[in-house]
């Protein structure tokens, strides 16, 4: 029973779900449209899954000292603490005023931003140094793909991207756009075939193993 | 002619880091040429100068108006004040030094043509942003009146879920604005049922929930007219659903100090207001030439050293 209802679920729901799009009656739409609401609502019980996970793992962490466990006491102070200065309760008084507290707004400002932009910023020195390691024009392939990047990089320089922009535009337009559109069009039909062997209960590794 | 487009620390500066950073390309193509491997270390010791250095010399450089960024400016230029724009600020803090730049000025140029904007994400961390960029604008537009000129509904949980919806009814997902308040009451959304109802859609994104759900969800099934600003690393991507499904992109730093250029040709007011993008555009192509050179120079080195290996053979 552990899996053949789920499996039942998704059958019949996937089927219903397909039909639903391709029906053009109003009381099809509504029904849609209603089912697509319990998506958010899902979606809301994932969130508190992922906040239950996260402090089950770090609890365990702390508990039994494992490896690097005193970051987990960082995380579940992070945690916690955006929950409680994000809360809007009170009057125009109150320190809960939700996204515009004080402590909100300076944990927000002060420690994510930084460490966000820090993170980001640290690619440029990565790049740089895999840039000069590892692009080499070994083949005709990473010759060409060498060239082109040097010419897609230039146009931005404004002093000859007069002069190299016409070549730049037409390789973002034309093999990267043929590039791309191949791509996605693979993907769709990945997700087409992926999306029948799921309702057709072919692939079922979305339930577990046992 | 590079000194013309510095600002910052002032000209004695400017030069001694535009020599320090010729000197010092100079000595990497010395040891490429000599066959030396550069360590690691030394590398991203070049690139950290080259940002900060960049960054303290205040470079500006003068950037050249593109067709795809046009396009975007001129269908805000061609609404008529009082139409309604839904701005979607998909992105979290890593993302904001490219796409906040271009989520203010469009946020200022709506407000300069008294255009009403509806401010909402798919992100969790997108409200503080857009928190961020309503203060940015509201440093030249300080009279906007909460309701009548913009709101903000915030965010959801449900990604491509909460796009599905809003196409088709926006308030079924956001029956109220971020404090609560019904969007009934606020007159910025009088008679928007749907996301087609808005003029104009902007969507400024870095990931997934974005632009591309943007399109495939709401573009497509609904017909809503929508532009939008990516950052740099995604943009490529999406260039397929350039000019069908979106009529403009802002592609990066480059595509919003684009757009903060045509903002203040149209309206010198703005000369006086800080261009984000444009002050980084300066350290990002110098950064982009750097890391373009020491390609060369590695490659370089790399033939070289086949050659010499073919000529002891």
């Amino acid at each position: 029973m552990k899996r053949q209802i789920p499996l039942a679920l998704v059958i019949l729901f996937g089927w219903l779900m397909l039909a639903l799009y391709f029906i053009p009656l109003e009381g099809a739409q509504k029904i849609n449209e209603n089912l697509l609401d319990w998506t958010a609502i899902i979606g809301i019980f994932a969130l508190a899954l992922g906040i239950w996970s996260l402090i089950s793992v770090n609890v365990d962490k702390i508990q039994y000292k494992k490896r690097d466990w005193p970051y987990s006491i960082v995380t579940l102070f992070g945690l916690f603490a955006m929950i409680v200065f994000g809360l809007k309760f009170g009057g125009a008084d109150s320190m809960f005023q939700g996204q515009e507290s004080y402590m909100f707004r300076h944990f927000f400002d002060d420690i994510l931003i930084p460490i966000f932009s820090t993170m980001f910023s640290l690619l440029a020195f990565f790049i740089a140094s895999a840039a000069y390691r590892a692009f080499r024009a070994r083949s005709a392939l990473a010759t060409i793909l060498l060239v082109g990047a040097i010419i897609v990089m230039i146009r931005f320089f404004p002093f000859i991207a007069e002069y190299t922009r016409p070549v730049a535009d037409w390789i973002i337009n034309v093999p990267n756009l043929a590039a791309k559109r191949a791509i996605w069009m693979g993907v769709g039909l990945g997700i087409v075939a992926t999306g029948l062997k799921v309702i057709l209960g072919i692939e079922r590794s979305y339930l577990g193993r046992d | 002619m590079l000194l013309a487009v510095t600002q910052g620390l002032g000209p004695v500066f400017s030069w001694f880091f535009w020599i320090t950073f010729a000197a010092g390309l100079g000595w990497l193509l010395w040891m490429s040429i000599t066959g030396r491997e550069v360590e690691r270390r030394i590398i991203f010791l070049f690139m950290g100068l080259t940002v900060s250095g960049a960054v303290l010399a205040g470079i500006i450089l003068p950037v050249q108006e593109t067709t795809v960024v046009r396009n975007v400016f001129d269908t805000i230029e061609g609404l008529s004040e009082g139409d309604r724009v839904l701005l979607s600020l998909d992105y979290d803090p890593s993302g904001a030094p490219e796409l906040e730049p271009m989520a203010k000025a469009v946020s200022q140029h709506c407000f300069e043509k008294k255009l009403k904007i509806c401010y909402m994400t798919l992100w969790g961390t997108g409200g503080a942003m857009i928190t961020d960029v309503i203060a940015l604008a509201k440093v030249d537009f300080p009279d906007l009146v909460y309701g009548d000129d913009y709101c903000n509904v915030g965010y959801r949980a449900g990604n491509e879920a909460v796009l599905r919806v809003i196409a088709s009814d926006f308030r079924k997902t956001f029956p109220t604005d971020v404090s609560g308040t019904s969007l009934d009451s606020l007159s910025v959304m009088n008679g928007i049922l749907n996301c087609a109802d808005f003029k104009y859609i902007v969507a400024i994104g870095s990931g997934r929930p974005g632009i591309k759900e943007w399109v495939e969800y709401v573009v497509e099934p609904s017909g809503a007219l929508m532009g939008s600003g990516a950052a740099a690393v995604s943009a490529p991507q999406l260039y397929p659903y350039y000019p069908q499904q979106m009529n403009g992109m802002m592609g990066g730093s480059k595509g919003a100090s684009e757009y903060e250029k045509m903002l203040r040709r149209v309206y010198p007011k703005f000369k006086s207001s800080r261009a984000q993008a444009t002050e980084i555009m300066g350290p990002q192509t110098v950064a982009h030439v750097f890391l373009m050179l020491l390609i060369v120079f590695a490659n370089i080195s790399y033939f070289l050293a086949k050659k010499r290996k073919g000529a002891s053979a």
